[in-house]
């Protein structure tokens, strides 16, 4: 008995013994990630592929709609071509394969495109107009290209004046017709194809795998299965020749891992070094796992406080009773706002940026549009400490009481017939899980205040058509979504030209209201204004957002906080508020490329071929002058006279310099005065005694 | 005369088994049109949401207008006579061509399920079969010496195991195997580049596959498996023919494999007929959980997308898969139980 004891006891240490060893032996940074062989760590950086599994991972034909997202497998960060992109901290264009902005005719029908020069894609063919006229005559002719719908609406004809200039004609007057070929918002679907590669092939079956990539990479690897793709740095990028750029990470991989607990686990490993968001439990367990981890901030609070996208509650305005412009004011005014907004502090004391409006409140909008608003807000119910409609359950009362609503006997609320009023929440589930948090919050606030209230949650198929099709009552939704400080597409949406009979949504844009004439007039003029006209696009954005505020036809909340957590353990140089603020930490955005831009290796692991630190800086390109042919003479002298200037103001700056050089000597030399000054008194009778001693001598000999 | 009844019974037990094949598979078919009419989510309505909310509304709303008329009519969604449209729906049931995946558009959708299949039976076919064999042997042996110490540990052990959801069993192996011991991958198919199929390719799939696997089996096997096995095991041993058997004297390993062995298959074989009939449905939690490539993670994103095309080509393989299972296990059950006659 003792024997087979002993024996089972071995057994079980000769088992335990190889587990404990593999524990050891293996790397914690790299266990585990599809790299090739011998390639170290610290060559890669690793980001999230948010959209999970690609069902087919060879297919990069995104013209076709109802594929992956372009963000997830590193498609729109590294190797598409975009024209411009916006900065997400200051709404300001990037010009990128675009050499300035569009410019556009008097009647905005005419516009130019200006291609920079010198760019080519990576197997070493320019970048040209004719590339932008193919993927315009392309979207023409197909049909089943998402572009198609846009082509179609707005360009009568594209063509190239010659290798760097695009002419696009369009049917109708249209300001901002370059904004679809921008980067505003997580990515562009007006990306430009490589003529010489899609040319004679079918635009819809066509793959494009390998993708031909005008990126800092070309895809090295895809996982069969769809999980993982990975990029490899392209040593002849036209921007490290054009604009000395060069990214760091020789490798970037784009990962899957699953479900949030996995990602959390995989980042607090240092497997993951960026990703989209975490629940915050997910966060959480991140955070207090990896001292490594930054967010939006350096330190706490991480979290990421201006998602494009507003969330809050949606009313349908074509349903009783929520198209009376007193319900719907009487339920915002239901709502104590704090138990909401502090609902959703974070263990590291993340605070979402509340918004009365239907914009995100970045720092620039703020100051255009919510601090010059603010007195005529206050007068519309806004309570200014907490920047949110103020609660009063009183005046709710009252405004329900004016339109017919009544208390029951047991002090619910009764619809004006007299029947129990009980409203759903349509919410999101699987998906937004931030969303349907807020419809149980907001429910809480209504069964408060004597409402009956249920929430239900559906998945994102159903979600989306109930949202689109006006199927609810009232559900949980983006109020607005906003980059941009030119508001008109953010605003336009509220126009009743744009109703959709096929997708009435919650009926606002046919919604009549007094002010509607006042308020399509109003849209329409932004619409004609040239993207140029800050001011007056402002002043009627401001206009708009009142009418707006005065009908409350939705709820809005604040765009939810994201945990988009950035591991400094292998790679630093990751944006940060309010030190480091070039960009937002949108790894999933196509913007996302400026910041792997920016990375360097920290030295924590080993490196092989990741460069060290980037010396230069994002391009902040002045837009060129283009101007009419008869002024091409007056800009060549003025030209002439900006060289002699500058060659003038060279000089100033050489003599300023040397200016410096001599007051920084004479400030050497004061300094070393003044330590001469602390020198002690015994020091310097020593040093006085010392010259006496040398005249003494000198005089004797 | 017995010969020749037997042929007759033979061929009407046949007969009569494959009418009630066809008339399933009907059947099903028909409900799944029906289920699919009802379905309140829609492909295109799913796209557009998608389009917008991922461009923050930065999209011409002229153009998503013109968009959403154009992709009714490519996904073929722009209504039309329902029973045409069921006459349309059952030539492509009956061709397995279910038209394109809206999620990998001008792709056929079963196309898609196709290149997913390996994957999931791989897992789902490796893991069923191991599960049920070893579950049916603990069980039996469990059963066979239920006095014994182990048995009862191999009892408590399973009753512990048995209420785990396969999907929290699925989070456990992770945190222990892939996380504080780490020597399994988190997540995913496969983690090296695949020039071309090698032996550390194969090894690597078989790597990646083992804590799905075991996510799987360790409730399956534990669970249901042993528990049934060894209730009906203890239930044979108190048979009139098992006492018989050990009063004639016949070697316990005799009356094991011959008496208690063949008498828990027959229903045990049933139980496996259905679950590798299932096998070609997939795992949708395991794959979500283990981001595992297979036919349930495309019946998610199908799901999730409004790809009714997709779901359809994975469902309707599922009823097919499972009715044929069924179909064989009704004609081979004679040969396994000499007590089942051909009526």
């Amino acid at each position: 008995m003792k024997k087979r004891r002993y024996l089972v006891s071995i057994v079980i240490l000769l088992l335990a013994l190889p587990m404990l060893s593999v524990k050891h032996n293996i790397n914690p940074v790299s266990a585990q990630l599809p790299l090739p062989p011998g390639v170290p760590r610290g060559d890669v950086l690793v980001v999230e592929n948010h959209w999970g599994t690609y069902i087919d991972p060879t297919d990069f034909n995104f013209k076709v709609p109802g594929k992956p997202a372009t963000g997830g497998n590193g498609f729109q960060q590294l190797c598409a071509a975009f024209l411009w992109y916006i900065n997400t901290t200051t709404g300001k264009p990037i010009n990128w394969l675009a050499a300035g902005p569009p410019e556009y005719s008097d009647d905005f029908k005419t516009v130019k495109f200006y291609i920079r020069k010198g760019a080519y894609w990576n197997d070493g063919t320019p970048f040209t107009a004719h590339d932008v006229v193919f993927t315009i005559e392309t979207a023409l002719k197909t049909e089943e290209w998402g572009t198609h719908a846009f082509a179609e609406t707005w360009i009568e004809s594209a063509r190239a004046l010659d290798d760097y200039t695009v002419e696009i004609h369009l049917k109708k007057p249209y300001p901002r017709f370059h904004y679809a070929f921008t980067v505003i918002i997580y990515g562009c679907s007006w990306w430009i194809v490589p003529k010489h590669i899609w040319e004679g092939k079918d635009p819809v079956s066509f793959k494009f795998y390998p993708p031909l990539s005008i990126g800092p990479y070309n895809l090295k690897s895809v996982d069969p299965a769809g999980n993982w793709f990975l990029w490899e740095r392209e040593e002849n990028w036209w921007a490290t020749k054009l604009l000395g750029l060069k990214p760091s990470p020789k490798y970037v991989l784009y990962i899957h891992q699953g479900p949030d607990e996995k990602k959390a686990l995989a980042m607090t490993r240092h497997e993951l070094d960026c990703l989209r968001t975490l629940l915050p439990e997910a966060a959480e367990m991140v955070i207090k796992g990896n001292p490594y981890i930054i967010g939006w901030r350096r330190t706490a609070p991480f979290a990421w406080p201006y998602d494009a996208c507003v969330k809050g509650i949606g009313f349908n305005v074509m349903r009783y009773p929520y198209n009376i412009t007193e319900v719907r004011r009487a339920l915002t005014f239901a709502i104590n706002f704090t138990n909401i907004y502090e609902a959703f502090r974070g263990v590291d004391g993340s605070l979402p940026s509340v918004t009365p409006l239907p914009i995100v409140p970045y720092p620039f909008a703020w100051k255009a549009y919510f601090e010059p608003l603010k007195d005529e807000l206050v007068e519309l119910g806004l309570d200014p400490k907490t920047w949110w409609w103020k609660y009063d359950p009183e005046y709710a009362e009252e405004l329900l009481k004016s339109v017919g609503f009544k208390r029951g006997a047991d002090g619910k609320w009764l619809l004006p017939n007299g029947e129990p009023w009980k409203i759903v929440i349509t919410g999101p589930s699987g998906f937004e899980m931030e969303s349907a948090r807020l419809g149980f919050l907001t429910a809480e606030e209504w069964r408060r205040f004597g409402i009956d209230v249920e929430v239900e949650l559906v998945e994102a198929g159903v979600f989306s058509a109930r949202n689109a099709k006006g199927e609810e009552d009232v559900g949980t939704r983006w109020p607005g979504c906003s980059l941009l400080l030119d508001l008109t597409p953010h605003l336009q949406w509220l126009c009743s030209k744009y109703y959709d009979p096929l997708a009435p949504g919650h009926g606002w844009n046919i919604f009549d209201f007094p002010r509607r004439e006042e308020l399509d007039s109003l849209i329409e003029e932004m619409e004609m204004t040239p993207t140029t006209d800050t001011d007056k696009l402002i002043e009627l954005a401001r206009k708009v957002l009142l009418i707006w505020a005065e009908q409350m036809p939705n709820i809005c909340y604040f765009p939810t906080p994201f945990y988009t957590l950035q591991d400094t353990y292998v790679w630093d140089g990751w944006p940060t508020y309010p030190d480091n603020y070039y960009m937002d930490p949108v790894s999933w955005w196509a913007q996302h490329m400026f910041v792997i831009l920016k990375l360097y290796p920290t030295g924590n692991v080993p490196t092989k071929e990741a460069l060290p630190r980037p010396g230069v800086e994002l391009p902040e390109e002045k837009p060129p002058v283009t101007v009419p042919e008869e002024l091409t003479e007056a800009i060549s002298k003025l030209s002439s006279d900006m060289t002699d200037v500058k060659s003038s103001i060279d000089e100033v700056t050489t003599k300023v310099s040397e200016l410096s050089d001599t007051v920084a000597t004479l400030e050497r030399k004061v300094g070393e005065l003044t330590t001469l000054s602390t020198i002690t008194y015994a020091e310097a009778a020593i040093i006085v005694i010392l010259i006496i001693g040398l005249v003494v001598v000198a005089r004797r000999k | 005369m017995s010969l020749r009844t037997s042929k007759k019974d033979l061929i009407e037990y046949v007969v009569t088994r494959t009418i009630f094949y066809i008339a399933t598979i009907f059947t099903s078919v028909t409900l799944i049109y029906v289920l699919f009419k009802f379905m309140p989510v829609d492909a295109v309505e799913n796209i557009i949401f998608q389009l917008t909310s991922a461009v923050g509304g930065v999209y011409d709303p002229e153009s998503v207008m013109e968009l959403r008329r154009n992709l009714y009519e490519m996904f073929g969604l722009s209504g039309g006579n329902p029973i045409e449209s069921y006459i349309l729906f059952l030539q492509r049931v009956f061709t397995f061509n279910f038209g394109p995946a809206f999620i990998s558009f001008p792709t056929p959708a079963f196309q898609l399920v196709l290149s997913r299949l390996p994957w999931t039976i791989g897992l789902l076919l490796t893991s069923t079969i191991i599960t049920w064999t070893l579950g049916n042997l603990l069980g039996l042996i469990a059963g066979y010496f239920q006095n014994r110490k182990f048995a009862k540990v191999l009892e408590a052990v399973a009753i512990i195991i048995y209420p785990i959801p396969y999907y929290v069993m699925a989070l456990i192996l992770i945190l222990l195997f892939a996380f504080l011991i780490p020597i399994f991958p988190l997540g995913g198919g496969m983690s090296i580049i695949p020039e071309k199929i090698t032996l550390d390719v194969i090894l690597n799939i078989i790597w990646h596959s083992l804590l799905p696997a075991l996510s799987l089996m360790i409730p399956g096997a534990l669970g249901w498996s042993f528990i049934s096995a060894r209730t009906l095991a203890i239930e044979t041993l108190s048979k009139d023919y098992t006492r018989y058997a050990w009063i004639r004297g016949l070697p316990s390993r005799h009356i094991l494999r011959r008496y208690v062995l063949k008498n828990i298959l027959v229903p045990q074989t049933t139980v496996l007929a259905l679950s590798l009939g299932g096998v070609f449905s997939g795992a949708v939690l395991t794959e979500v959980i283990f981001a595992y490539p297979g036919v349930g993670m495309l019946a998610y994103r199908a799901t999730f997308s409004g790809d009714l095309n997709t779901l359809m080509a994975v469902l309707i393989l599922s009823i097919f898969a499972v009715a044929t299972s069924v179909f064989l296990l009704d004609l081979l059950y004679p040969l396994i139980d000499p007590r089942i006659k051909h009526r």
